[in-house]
């Protein structure tokens, strides 16, 4: 029996490696985000903090050393004294949103911008208005930081993401955009709203230091050990735009077949088959399997997307290439593209439009899924039930490592939430990004 | 009382001997009119996987992932080679067996 299985999962980290050897230039400012009593730290340890700005939240700061001058000190309010309290505490802060008593600032230092929100009314849209102007005011770009104690929902993410905020600080937790980042240190829970997601335990601060365009962030333990470092893009590079270069294109012909026990999978054995960690060392499939870049699928169909099940009462209607999708829970599809120079590319984007689950490759190595459980899957899996989805874009700019100079082949294996359901549908584009000339 | 006795010993030699070694595997198995849909309910993948319908007809496959997967009856056949046919009523019994490669015990479900 041929190789039955599928292999899965989710690698979630940014290009995990380089983050350590980045040699960013010396730091011509720092800011000290305060996440524990400092109460045992050493004169040293403040004395190399001589020339940051101090930030945390206000149980923190109680306990700061009276050698830092309040001039220095940003407060996170933190809902340990009244708003009213807070504004008597801290008179030298902006009294930026009315009503706010100073719990919500922004304040301007080197190429940072730091905003502090009240985390206790976040559904307040005086708050979010502020910021949003706040944002925009920008003679010249500036990495944007936020800082909050509370809870965001997505559509609260999703704004910050359109501000270009490019980091928020929430208690043990770092956010990032993942379009941002250069490198990080250790692995990163990289979302689907294209924040990524890092928690640390026992954090004693996070150090922010820049110089020029630079940005780098590092969390510390109490022993003064760096358990995550994030490298951002520089500015110079962030403010170049972009073009948008099509690599595969919506309703173009795929090499597809539908899913049986014949079709020639093989488990890797060094990745995770539950899917609960994330892939963290490169996957190298045989060429007899499916996704290998160079497999031959010469006997396999070829039809122009979107390739599906055509049902003409709804949104099937639109399908190019019907296929009996009601044989099988799951179809499995192949496109090639050139690349020329990997190492030119700024990002990379993949856009699918399906029904009910997918599982993407990028020359036999997990990029992207959705609706699909993580971990192993086979030919009979069963996505998650849901609505039809029509070109929903993913950010794969971390797997611009798995391109390769000359043909690459993107594998997309989709699968329905019923072995009998009706509704399949399938169709990608895959954009990488370049410098504009 | 030398009846009730050999009653009782029998009792027991049946209840001991109905105690299976077998770990049991948490999972959910529902029949559709051309495929059965398996659940994985555990925290792993199952691996050396035999599933018996009706105790007659047998799929075997390396490994079934956690979650839900769907197998065509044509996939279940007997020692003759014939496939599963399901009746207007569907299987009436199924059973999963898998194999824990490390321990060599088998776990069992059935429904």
């Amino acid at each position: 029996m041929a190789g039955l299985m599928c292999l899965s999962l989710w690698g979630s980290n940014f290009t995990n490696i380089g983050a350590g050897e980045y040699q960013a230039p010396p730091a011509n400012y720092r800011v000290t985000l305060v996440n524990q009593s400092l109460a045992s730290v050493s004169d040293e340890w403040i004395s190399e903090r001589k020339q940051a700005i101090w930030i945390g939240r206000i149980g923190m700061l109680d306990q700061m050393p009276s050698s830092i001058p309040q001039t220095m000190v940003y407060p996170i309010y933190d809902q340990k004294i009244s708003e009213q309290a807070f504004a008597k505490r801290y008179l030298l802060l902006p009294d930026s949103v009315p009503g706010f008593n100073k719990t919500a600032y922004n304040t301007d230092f080197g190429d940072l911008r730091l905003f502090v929100l009240n985390g206790s009314r976040l559904t307040d849209q005086r708050q979010w208005e502020w910021l949003e102007q706040e944002s925009q005011k920008q003679d010249k770009k500036k990495f944007q930081l936020l800082f909050v104690d509370g809870n965001l929902n997505a559509s609260m993410w999703e704004r910050l993401r359109k501000m270009q905020v490019d980091a928020v600080f929430n208690k043990d937790q770092l956010y990032v955009q993942s379009t941002r980042v250069k490198a990080v240190s250790t692995d990163w829970d990289d979302r689907k709203d294209g924040w990524g997601e890092w928690q640390g335990t026992n954090i004693r601060s996070f150090e922010i230091m820049g110089s020029e365009d630079h940005l780098s962030i590092q969390a510390e333990s109490p022993s003064g050990a760096i358990m995550q470092k994030v490298v951002f893009h520089p500015l110079s590079e962030q403010n170049q735009k972009k073009k948008d270069q099509p690599l595969i294109t919506y309703g173009s012909v795929w090499q597809y077949r539908l899913g049986d026990e014949s079709i020639p999978i093989t488990v890797p054995t060094n990745i995770d088959l539950t899917g609960e960690h994330p892939i963290t060392e490169r996957v190298h499939l045989p060429v007899s399997d499916w996704r290998h870049r160079k497999f031959i699928a010469d006997e396999w169909n070829k039809g122009r997307a979107p390739i599906g099940s055509k049902v003409a009462s709804t949104v099937m209607k639109w399908v190019q290439t019907p296929i009996p999708a009601e044989r099988t829970p799951s179809a499995y599809f192949r496109q090639s593209f050139i690349v020329t120079d990997p190492k030119k590319l700024q990002g990379l984007r993949l856009h699918v439009t399906f029904a009910d689950g997918f599982v993407a490759y990028l020359n036999g190595e997990e990029v992207e899924r959705d609706g699909i459980k993580p971990g192993l899957t086979v030919p009979e899996s069963l996505a998650v039930a849901n609505e039809p989805t029509f070109q929903r874009d993913y950010i794969i700019t971390k797997h611009l490592n798995k391109l390769v100079s000359g043909t690459n082949t993107l594998t997309i294996e989709v699968h329905k939430s019923h072995p009998h359901a009706k509704e399949m549908i399938f169709d990608a584009a895959i954009i990488a990004e370049t410098k504009e000339k | 009382m030398g009846k009730m006795w050999w009653l009782f010993l029998v009792c027991c030699c049946l209840i001991t001997g109905c105690q299976a070694d077998d770990e049991e595997l948490i999972a959910d198995v529902a029949p559709t009119p051309k495929h059965l849909v398996i659940n994985n309910g555990d925290a792993f993948v199952w691996e050396q996987v035999t599933v018996t319908i009706d105790g007659t007809y047998q799929m075997k496959v390396p490994m079934l992932p956690r979650g839900r997967s769907g197998y065509s009856y044509k996939q279940f056949s007997n020692k003759q080679g014939e496939s599963y046919k399901p009746t207007h009523f569907g299987p009436k019994r199924v059973e999963i067996t898998v194999m824990d490669t490390r321990s060599k015990k088998t776990s069992r479900y059935v429904w």
